[in-house]
């Protein structure tokens, strides 16, 4: 379905379209207060987006000096080129250590892999261990958010399948009550946990060590119950040294949950006595998308979800509209790079507000990769015919001085006097949820031929 | 081999080099006091502070909180017996493990403990209730500061942890006591 169609289901209902945008805002406003509060974080932007492209920029290298201090540290390092591989990675050590249970935390790498139905084919069973991927999972749905998994969903509907799954009272929503339900009912898969994954916020190349960060604990509390950690990390994730994860942390939960600091930012440099840890280095596009001259600094993502908070589309249309893992702005500029054609409509969903690319810690240029895209989908001819038609018109009436004035001059008329079905109707889908401002009789240019000799 | 294949793929397309930036040092935030502006941030992370002047009221603190829990404490550098403990398993929900903390951060309120602090990695996360002691001369301005000090290849595991566990995914209201600790307090010694 296309982001618009999409949009629009998600629109029927607006009470819960106008509580979805009031609690992304919330998150919006958090992440100001916290920013006002470090004076040097406008530097503190440039150098992570300085670090990252210089990192990139090297990759290879850093790649391997990561993959030789992490063997010295007993970590074993796979390489996956792409999805298939990375899920087969996971299989093979499951199944090597003859366990059919994988406990794990919160992973984006592992969605974009589409892990969990992989692994589930095989007769593995997989236990999301962060509170809203549980949810998510339990529902049968896919996460909305990259930060908040289930932010779409209400507290009345999470009760509703905490009753049905975890047994929990009926009518009972308090979150505390919830939270408290689930954390017994994954405290047994903690304990009984023999192998668990976790995802890497950042791997560092000088140490051969890498970086989880969580608020609840579910990261920790599988892998140190568990015999084997797997750790799946983009290639993208890796920072030269040690001195930039203090760049890196002091921006991230700022950013991402308006927190100063997440509550455990735990770094895994060596496996526990008697214990393993894999790390699986997936590529799965990355390496080709570092050659995109005009889109390669979207690699430099540290997936915290600022610009999904912020953007006006995102928090009015819901992350499940995208259609994509990675939703929103991001999502928007990673897709056409996966498919152009299938998320043709992607770099669209946007007014090119440019917020996206303020907030973002690590400053990609997201509203104008938006803008670059959409060239490419017109150059390739992916656009449907309304807009392209639409886009032809303007283009000429706006290239000619004559044209524009007389455009003006008939719509002011139109506008002014003609029917509101003429204004709002099916093919103008801008007229459906807004009103046009009273306009003026004249336009600026006839004002100011009338009155420039006036005074 | 895909390890090749995707060195090679990165080399044939990444961008022409880009240099590092200068390191920061420090930050440029004046904080008037770091004691009393990590104990500001600890809070408002739900952290409990307790301000101790001895090693000796430490003590006295523990064992007036054990109930009747078992307490697993180690404070080994500050040479306190190491109790034993038993298997995870038997943890029930009053106890109490008491570490050491290593540095505390003024700008966030976090604690460092690294692996020579916690016996075994689970400990801090599995209990009910954390209580790190943290020494306020431990206390450092910012995380360029701290990691400056963090010796990461000498160390298998090491954790900031700001607070209890805790989560937000139920519609943003803050719960405390999502997987790990439900009480997190700092006893601060002078
Ligand atoms: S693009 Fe920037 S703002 Fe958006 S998730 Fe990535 S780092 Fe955060």
């Amino acid at each position: 379905m296309k982001h618009s169609q999409a949009a629009k289901v998600f629109l029927k209902n607006a009470p819960r379209t106008q509580w979805h945008d009031k609690a992304l805002w919330f998150a919006r406003e958090k992440r100001d207060i916290q920013k006002n509060q470090v004076t040097e974080w406008e530097t503190l932007r440039d150098h992570a987006s300085q670090i990252k492209e210089h990192a990139l920029s090297n990759l290879d290298d850093y790649l391997m000096e990561f993959e030789q201090n992490a063997i010295g540290n007993g970590i074993v390092v796979h390489w996956a080129s792409d999805a298939e591989e990375h899920n087969r990675i996971v299989f093979n050590i499951l199944q090597k250590a003859g366990v059919r249970k994988l406990v794990k935390s919160k992973s984006m790498l592992t969605e974009e892999c589409r892990m969990n139905p992989y692994l589930e084919n095989k007769g593995i069973e997989v236990i999301e261990s962060d509170l809203g991927e549980r949810i998510i999972q339990l529902d049968k749905q896919e996460p909305s958010h990259i930060v908040m998994p289930a932010i779409h969903m209400k507290k009345e509907e999470i009760g509703k399948l905490f009753e049905k799954e975890l047994h929990t009272e009926t009518g009972n929503n308090d979150p505390q009550y919830l939270t408290a339900a689930a954390r017994s009912h994954l405290r047994k898969h903690f304990l009984s946990a023999e192998v668990a994954l976790t995802g890497v916020n950042f791997a560092i190349a000088e140490t051969g060590g890498f970086v989880v960060c969580t608020n609840e604990g579910n990261a920790d509390m599988g892998v140190h119950h568990a015999r084997i950690h797997i750790a799946s990390m983009g290639i993208e994730k890796l920072i030269p040294k040690k001195e930039h994860l203090a760049v890196f942390i002091r921006l991230l939960a700022r950013s991402a949950t308006g927190q100063p600091i997440t509550n455990y930012t735990s770094h895994f440099q060596k496996p526990e006595k008697g214990k393993e840890i894999h790390i699986i280095l997936v590529d799965n596009g990355r390496s080709e998308h570092l050659g995109e001259e005009k889109f390669w600094r979207a690699l430099k993502c540290i997936r915290c979800g600022a610009c999904m908070n912020t953007c006006p589309v995102y928090r009015r249309s819901g992350g499940h509209s995208y259609g994509y893992t990675i939703p929103g702005p991001i999502g928007s500029i990673l897709t056409p790079k996966i498919d152009l054609k299938q998320f043709a409509d992607l770099p669209f969903a946007s007014s090119l507000c440019g917020s996206c690319s303020d907030v973002c810690p690590v400053k990609i240029d997201i509203h104008e990769q938006l803008y670059q895209w959409r060239q490419e989908v017109y150059e390739h001819g992916h656009l449907s015919w309304i807009k392209k038609t639409g886009f032809r018109v303007v283009g000429k009436i706006l290239a000619s001085p004559r044209l524009y004035g007389l455009t003006g001059t008939i719509a002011r008329f139109f506008l002014i006097y003609a029917p509101g079905f003429l204004v709002y109707n099916r093919m103008n889908t801008w007229g459906k949820s807004r009103d046009i401002p009273t306009l003026p009789r004249q336009s600026f240019q006839e004002w100011y031929k009338e009155n420039r000799n006036k005074s | 081999m895909s390890r090749e294949s995707i060195l090679k793929s990165i080399i044939a397309n990444k961008p022409a080099k880009i240099g590092l930036p200068k390191p920061i040092e420090i930050s440029n935030n004046e904080y008037r006091d770091l004691t009393e502006k990590f104990i500001d941030m600890a809070k408002s992370a739900g952290s409990e502070i307790v301000e101790i002047d001895s090693m000796e009221k430490v003590m006295e603190w523990i064992i007036r909180q054990k109930s009747d829990g078992k307490v697993v404490f180690d404070l080994t550098q500050e040479s306190v017996p190491t109790q034993q403990f038993l298997s995870i398993h038997d943890f029930s929900n009053s106890d109490i493990v008491v570490l050491r903390g290593q540095m505390g951060v003024a700008e966030n309120g976090a604690v460092w403990i690294d692996e020579h602090d916690m016996l075994i990695r689970k400990l801090p996360f599995i209990t009910s209730h954390l209580v790190l002691v943290l020494k306020k001369n431990k206390i450092l301005k910012d995380m360029h500061q701290v990691y400056n000090q963090i010796d990461l290849k000498n160390t298998g595991f090491g954790v900031f942890i700001a607070g209890p566990s805790k989560t937000a995914d139920i519609e943003q209201s803050l719960v405390i006591g999502a997987h790990g600790p439900i009480r997190h307090t700092i006893l601060l010694l002078s």
